[in-house]
């Protein structure tokens, strides 16, 4: 993929500015790369190399509570790490924008990506997330931006499923 | 027979209620973490988590970073930070200046009825350490505390103190409501948060219209 300004990283950024994003929690993820290069080296975005997803859960809240707004961005199978950190977003009504880049589905060569990868959006849905699936990059620009401003203005937990189709083909070269 | 000779957890909360800088934040994890600091110190700038254990330190490392000029003080469990271990990585990582983590070593899940841990007997300071974070020691006094914190708090940080306690086992009844949004808008609006304005109730209006 290119990495120009028009790359649907780069528009997931743009939107990141728009609405004020101030802390970007990640694991570090091929899929996201681009765009964790991109808050990285954004001074007005602090990013945060978490372990593990969950602690994410937890700096989305504090950012919260400190007047920031931060997103976090993880891997379908962080999905299934977070489950009962997501309880802390409903139980206090914190707002969330998750992206998940995903595995597990579309021309998937791993197998062992499948389990997780195919009930990550019921899953989310399960732990109150509204959930907004992008297949194609132009889809991009127009759902990142509805579920930035339905996260922040909205005060919900929306997650932007990032599709494997959009991501990119895997392949597992012999 | 092993003698009772390790401070309280209240011990210890009423050195830090003393030594608290002005405007710092405490968070604090569930059980009587919560439950004892808002007997001893109830004020609007706490934030008490009753959620998830290990989530107090990414908690309060999302908050340091969000406000800079203030101290954060967290107070987490030892059984606690042993589930997200890696929470302490993280915090050496970002590096918050304004960062005091409190451990509380009393070896067991308090929270729970006392069930020993996995290993009660390790050094957490020497694991805070080896996570990256350059200042941290175990206490076993509250006067040892009491020096150790106002120094923690007179130099940058982040830096742990982990505080060797007997465990507390009865549950402390709060003296104020811990619903997690009242919680919640009382921390924000105690510090001036900026907070959340419906485009729709701050004088704008439809486009087109």
């Amino acid at each position: 993929m290119a990495e120009n300004q028009n790359s649907w990283p780069d528009l997931i950024h743009g939107h990141f500015k728009r609405v004020g994003i101030r802390q970007v929690g990640y694991v570090p993820d091929a899929g996201h790369s681009r765009l964790i290069d991109l808050c990285k080296q954004d001074n007005g975005i602090t990013d945060v190399v978490l372990t593990t997803e969950e602690e994410g859960i937890g700096l989305v809240a504090g950012a919260t509570l400190g007047g920031q707004r931060a997103a976090l961005l993880m891997q379908s199978s962080g999905v299934g790490n977070c489950v009962n950190m997501f309880a802390l977003l409903r139980n206090c009504g914190f707002p969330c924008l998750l992206l998940v880049t995903m595995r597990g589905e579309y021309a998937e060569f791993n197998p062992w990506q499948v389990p997780m990868g195919s009930i990550t959006e019921q899953c989310l849905k399960l732990c109150g997330f509204q959930v907004y699936r992008v297949n194609q990059a132009d889809e991009v620009d127009d759902v990142v931006g509805a579920a930035s401003d339905m996260a922040f203005e909205g005060n919900l937990a929306v997650a932007v499923i990032l599709s494997q189709r959009l991501i990119g083909r895997k392949q597992w070269v012999r | 027979m092993v003698s009772n000779t390790r401070p309280s957890r209240a011990d210890y909360y009423r050195v830090l209620a003393d030594a608290l800088p002005e405007h710092a934040l405490v968070v604090t994890a569930l059980g009587n973490a919560s439950y004892l600091w808002a007997a001893t110190h109830h004020t609007p700038e706490n934030f008490y988590i009753e959620d998830a254990m290990g989530l107090a330190l990414p908690l309060a490392l999302g908050l340091a970073v969000a406000q800079p000029t203030r101290h954060v003080v967290v107070v987490e469990g030892d059984g606690a930070v042993l589930m997200h271990l890696g929470a302490l990585i993280t915090v050496g990582a970002v590096a918050p200046r304004n960062l005091t983590v409190l451990l509380i070593h009393n070896g067991v899940h308090a929270a729970s009825g006392g069930q020993v841990l996995t290993n009660p007997a390790l050094d957490l300071a020497q694991l805070a350490r080896s996570a990256g974070i350059g200042r941290a020691e175990n206490v076993a006094t509250p006067a040892a505390f009491d020096q150790a914190l106002r120094a923690a708090f007179a130099a940058d940080g982040p830096q742990v103190l982990v505080l060797s306690t007997e465990p507390d086992l009865d549950v402390v009844r709060p003296p104020i409501t811990l619903d997690p949004v009242l919680t919640k808008h009382r921390f924000m609006i105690a510090i001036g948060a900026p907070r959340y304005v419906p485009t729709m109730f701050g004088g704008g209006r439809l486009k087109g219209d």
